[in-house]
């Protein structure tokens, strides 16, 4: 019992860290997936920072020309444009009875990057009108940090992206606290939130590229609209990475879903590597406890050893006897260790879901417990104890019948 | 020694007689001389072989029993099967059958370490012939008990010479000698055969 209980520890941590990293794998790849599909790519211009401050580089611009020439490579299925408004800009809104005051970024961005994460139907096209109120988007990084900052110091609801659906606010734009300017040229926009999506700036509301396009001219002489950012998406996935190559020799910067996903993929294989070596050693510790106590075991039964061999059992009979008897042991401590790995995955996770903040990013698990690490558990629950089981297993064997019938 | 008969080993102590037993049984390789069964050296044969001879061909008795005190006298007469070629299908009717020939037909479920030394004898009597062996070898079978259980014992390896095996006991006690049909003693080492 105490044997299979050695095995059931060691299988227990070992699952425990491998799930661990598995199910954190999975959902760091599911929020970059999400953010960022693996067809998907990022181009921005190329900068260069001095100290912490970044600069654009001049000649790497993105406007309409290079949207076209980015469109035009093999390959490119779609290319979508984010704008940023070249004003500053206020928010004002009246939430649960409070007044709320923000300076804000302003961004447009093509309806079709969030299609797949804003209701249909909430009217956020590009033919989106002003009159009566402009549908926007937020980021649902910065619903996670109001719940888990601002909430909870102003003692305020938790919000979540359907509460915020139809929410309306008042959107200040050329006003700043930073730089007032005068008043008559401020113009006042009413919006109306239609949902959340991690594919729009953190600090920001982003509305229809199109409104943006036509403020950035109307109001702040952009001839020719510059974009901040490109969504570009690959027809194929294998052809990600030469078109992420054609569009870094065009003199631009380039992310991938497929990069992070892989940069992800390395760290938490490095990670299992080790919580596996981890788990082994304690196996290993576990199987020198078997080894030891069947070699006192051998000592034990010595007379049933003899007896077994006066009745015709043979040295490779008695050998078995004690290999499967460890298997035994073996399968029962690593059964019983996938259960403890279970519970305490599952303890684990009500343990984080108490501690941690409701956020919208946060996994629904932090384990994968998935039939390959049970079953390599498993396997090597049993592979340990048969092979501590070895030696006591040999010594066995070899023991004399006849000294041991006559020593009484 | 043939089946059919019952052969008494005498010596003092030390003599070798159990060694001599163990020989015949193949449990221990002599060091000199050979073992020939049915005309072939014994202890020519490898381990797989050796332990198939004493599965089938032999059965010990042993002085302290050597049973499983926690096992049912029906589970200890079982064990040879545990490692028969091919256990028979009525292996618990002939371990029955066994017990039931030793008189022990109502202790069948008897855990071993509650019975009577003399029962604990039967109950090893009944394991060394559940596999119709063509010889029964006994050392000093009667060692840990009475003189009436010993002579019962006698008596009942008496009868099994009777049924066609061949019986072996190594032996101190004279009364031994007086049901064997012959009698070997160890003398400095070195066999005499005597008549009874």
């Amino acid at each position: 019992m105490l044997l299979a209980g050695g095995v059931a520890i060691g299988v227990a941590m070992l699952v425990f860290l491998l799930a661990f990293v598995a199910g954190t794998r999975r959902a760091l790849l599911d929020r970059v997936v999400s953010s960022l599909p693996i067809t998907h790519l990022t181009v921005v211009p190329r900068s260069f920072s001095l100290s912490v401050i970044k600069f654009d580089s001049p000649f790497s611009s993105l406007d309409p020309a290079a949207v076209e020439r980015i469109a035009g490579l093999e390959g490119v299925e779609r290319v979508m444009p984010m704008a940023a408004l070249k004003l500053p800009a206020q928010l004002r809104a009246r939430f649960f009875g409070q007044g709320f005051v923000t300076d804000t970024g302003v961004f447009g961005i093509d309806p079709a990057l969030v299609e797949d994460q804003i209701p249909s139907g909430a009217g956020f096209t590009a033919e989106a009108a002003e009159d009566p109120t402009l549908p926007a988007v937020i980021s649902g990084d910065l619903i996670d940090m109001y719940n888990t900052g601002f909430a909870k110091t102003n003692d305020l609801p938790q919000l979540t992206p359907e509460i915020l659906a139809g929410q309306q606010a008042l959107l200040y734009l050329g006003s700043s606290s930073f730089r007032p300017g005068p008043e008559e040229q401020v113009r006042t926009v009413p919006i109306r939130l239609v949902g959340a999506s991690d594919r729009v700036p953190l600090v920001g509301v982003s509305l229809p590229r199109g409104v943006v396009e036509r403020w950035n001219r109307e109001l702040a002489g952009e001839s020719t609209p510059q974009y901040v950012q490109l969504t570009v998406v690959v027809g194929r996935a294998q052809e990600v990475e030469e078109v992420a190559a054609q569009i870094e020799t065009l003199g631009y910067e380039v992310t991938s879903g497929r990069e992070i996903a892989q940069r992800i993929r390395t760290l938490t294989r490095v990670l299992q590597v080790a919580f596996g070596l981890i788990g082994l050693v304690v196996l290993a510790v576990a199987g020198v406890g078997i080894g030891n106590a069947l070699l006192l075991s051998v000592m034990e039964r010595r007379h049933e050893i003899g007896i077994f061999r006066s009745v015709g059992a043979s040295r490779g009979d008695i050998r078995l006897l004690f290999l499967c008897e460890a298997a035994l042991i073996g399968l029962g401590g690593a059964a019983v260790g996938l259960c403890l790995a279970a519970a305490a995955a599952r303890g684990a996770d009500l343990a984080l879901d108490r501690v941690l903040p409701d956020l919208l990013l946060l996994p629904e698990s932090f384990f994968a417990l998935s039939w390959t690490i049970l079953a390599l558990g498993l396997s090597l629950g049993l592979l340990v104890s048969i092979l501590a089981a070895v030696p006591p297993a040999h010594r066995a064997a070899r023991m004399d019948p006849a000294r041991i019938l006559t020593s009484g | 020694m043939e089946s059919g008969e019952l052969v008494a080993v005498r010596g003092r102590s030390g003599s070798g007689k159990t060694t001599l037993l163990n020989a015949i049984g193949g449990l221990d390789r002599p060091t000199a001389g050979s073992v020939l069964v049915d005309g072939e050296d014994l202890y020519a044969r490898g381990d797989r072989a050796l332990s198939r001879y004493r599965n089938e061909r032999v059965g010990f008795v042993f002085q302290s029993f050597h049973l499983a005190p926690d096992e049912t006298a029906l589970e200890n007469v079982l064990v040879p099967f545990l490692f028969a070629r091919r256990p028979p299908a009525d292996a618990a009717e002939r371990a029955r059958r066994a017990l039931s020939g030793v008189g022990l037909a109502d202790q069948v479920d008897q855990p071993a370490g509650t019975l009577s030394a003399g029962q604990k004898q039967r109950v090893a009597i009944a394991r060394a012939i559940v596999n119709d062996p063509d010889f029964v070898l006994a050392d000093e079978p009667t060692g840990n008990l009475d003189d009436r259980t010993g002579a019962d014992i006698i008596t009942l390896l008496r009868g099994l010479v009777e049924r066609g095996l061949g019986v072996v006991i190594v032996t101190h006690d004279p009364a031994v000698s007086a049901v064997a049909d012959r009698e070997l003693r160890i003398v400095d080492g070195r066999l005499a055969g005597a008549a009874p």
